[in-house]
């Protein structure tokens, strides 16, 4: 079956990051060329910052190639990656090239993220050819969606009386929630264009009619609150979204 | 109609005298910004976080930064206003020569019944120590031979500017005056009250510890960490992450969440502490909250120290 298909998202493409976050992403790439010289193969923005679609909370998460993992260099690239850190809250990832094809297998639906949703920052885009196998996916999908349950299961029964720590819960589930839709639908063979239309679909189909459980997550992530007594119930109907989306892994093959 | 300014009368040649006394005043400006604007760019990331602090403050606002990072790396602790060692070993820990500096000066406060809370020192006993401040001073000149502070060839360059342009103004001034009285007009107080005012201004105008490429520098780092003020409220100490100290270096301690605030020693207030060496309203950003009125300084709470990351 045919993976969705790959595209570095481009500046012309992505809506554009404020100016103060290019600036530091600038700076990033230059510190790290620098640094590391030519054992930077390729620098990655992933997620919301590479689709423009930043959030206060959100992480710019950067992933590194690198041909070698040399102390001396990594050491003079530290402060810049502790201040990028700081200032931009850069969540940065280093992977060897070598690597790569055992990345991709071993977190599939992180991978296929990162595919779907990537801005090449320097160097080439060693991610374009890569691609895991399916049973790496369906195993990786099945995983990311118990481990989402039995998070949910523990997060609801610690916080359900603290409306405002549950609202993180609900913030911090809806990017593995989507990427999960994502890579649920592609591998049944019907993709969606990206992890946000997946996940509409998905619960529009798994449970009907419920229209506003979207509408609430998303209300979450823009304000970073939900109204009083909401969160629990959200966090539950997104507990049983998480198992239909379960159930329909468990049919894959 | 004479075109000749000696011969305006009175009010018009004091209005003539204004105009060109805010106009020297942005010439001045103007010439001092040009001869110090930074020559090459500036990467906030590639900047320690105590270098960005005493760019923003003056000595005790690095001190503060200094203590911030040492509290968030949980080596000192706060007890009734004063700073002890809460890691005895803290010292052989640390990289940079202010925190060992700092470190060198405070006492291990010690546990149980054991506690000892004698040695404990006072931002302001920090600030005044001399090994602090050496430490401070080689920061700060460091900025200067980077051109982000004025040095004296450049104090040199600004008085030059500056007694220029008040020659110019002295030498209108003056001569009508001259002209005056000897038209027999004593009415000339306005006059003379100008001419006396016309260096304090120029003066004024060129006493500043700042410099176009400092100014320029600060505006962008505090543009880059943004987004860190804008999460500030959610930062605690413990994280060890240096966030802390940013966010103090950058903005200054005014902005630290209260709940850290008040895990920090107090600003002493200004009357009661010697600022460090360069002029008055050194620092801005978020600035040292402390020294305007209503905030919680001397008391406790909202203004501490800030401290400088990641060794």
């Amino acid at each position: 079956m045919p993976h969705s298909p790959m595209s570095s998202l481009t500046p012309e493409n992505a809506s554009p990051l404020p100016p103060a976050t290019e600036a530091v992403l600038a700076s990033f790439v230059r510190s790290a060329s620098e640094a590391l010289r030519e054992d930077l193969l390729s620098i990655v923005l992933f997620g919301s910052g590479a689709e423009g679609r930043l959030r206060p909370s959100s992480d710019l998460n950067l992933l590194l190639v690198l041909a070698r993992f040399d102390q001396a260099r990594v050491d003079a690239f530290r402060e810049p990656l502790r201040l990028a850190r700081i200032a931009q809250k850069a969540a940065v990832g280093f992977v060897l090239a070598a690597e790569l094809p055992l990345f991709a297998e071993a977190f599939a639906v992180k991978f296929d993220d990162i595919q779907r949703r990537h801005r090449i920052l320097f160097g080439a885009d060693l991610l374009a050819s890569l691609s895991p196998s399916r049973e790496a996916r369906i195993q990786r999908l099945r995983q990311v969606l118990l481990n989402l349950t039995l998070r949910l299961r523990e997060r609801y029964a610690s916080l359900s009386l603290r409306d405002e720590q549950l609202v993180s819960v609900v913030i911090d589930l809806a990017g593995p929630l989507r990427s999960a839709a994502a890579t649920l639908l592609d591998l049944e063979g019907t993709p969606a264009a990206d992890g946000r239309e997946a996940l509409r679909q998905v619960a529009a189909r798994e449970r009907p009619g419920s229209e506003g459980l979207l509408e609430q997550v998303t209300h979450a992530r823009r304000t970073d609150s939900l109204p009083p007594g909401q969160a629990g119930p959200l966090v539950l109907q997104l507990l049983g979204l998480v198992s239909a989306l379960q159930a329909r892994s468990s049919k894959l093959k | 109609m004479s075109m000749n300014p000696l011969d305006l009368r009175g009010p018009e040649f004091l209005a003539l005298y204004v105009g060109l006394l805010v106009l020297g005043a942005f010439f001045v400006r103007g010439v001092r910004r040009s001869w110090e604007s930074a020559s090459g760019p500036f990467s906030p990331l590639a900047e320690d976080p105590y270098r960005l602090a005493s760019l923003r403050g003056d000595t005790l606002e690095l001190v503060q930064v200094c203590v911030v990072s040492l509290t968030e790396r949980d080596f000192v602790v706060t007890i009734a206003g004063r700073l002890f060692l809460k890691d005895p070993e803290a010292r052989a820990k640390v990289r940079r020569p202010l925190d060992k500096a700092v470190l060198s000066r405070l006492a291990f406060a010690g546990t149980g019944k054991d506690l000892d809370l004698s040695g404990g020192r006072t931002l302001a006993e920090l600030e005044q120590d001399g090994i602090v401040r050496s430490e401070c001073r080689a920061i700060e000149a460091q900025l200067i031979a980077d051109g982000y502070l004025p040095d004296s060839a450049c104090t040199r360059r600004r008085h030059l500017l500056a007694w220029s342009t008040i020659a110019v103004l002295w030498l209108l001034g003056f001569t009508k005056l001259l002209v005056a009285l000897d038209r027999g007009h004593h009415n000339v107080n306005l006059l003379v009250l100008l001419l006396l005012a016309t260096p304090v201004v120029m003066l004024l105008l060129i006493r500043s510890r700042r410099t176009a490429s400092r100014d320029e520098a600060l505006a962008r780092a505090q543009e880059w960490y943004a987004r860190l003020r804008d999460s500030r409220a959610s930062l605690q100490v413990g994280g060890s992450s240096g966030e802390l100290t940013c966010l103090a270096a950058v903005y200054g301690t005014a902005l630290l969440p209260s709940a850290v605030a008040a895990l920090l020693p107090p600003r002493p207030r200004p009357a009661g502490s010697a600022f460090s060496g360069g002029d008055s309203g050194a620092s801005d950003g978020g600035g040292s909250s402390c020294s305007s009125g209503s905030s919680s300084c001397g008391g406790g709470g909202g203004c501490g120290g800030c401290g400088g990351g990641g060794d």
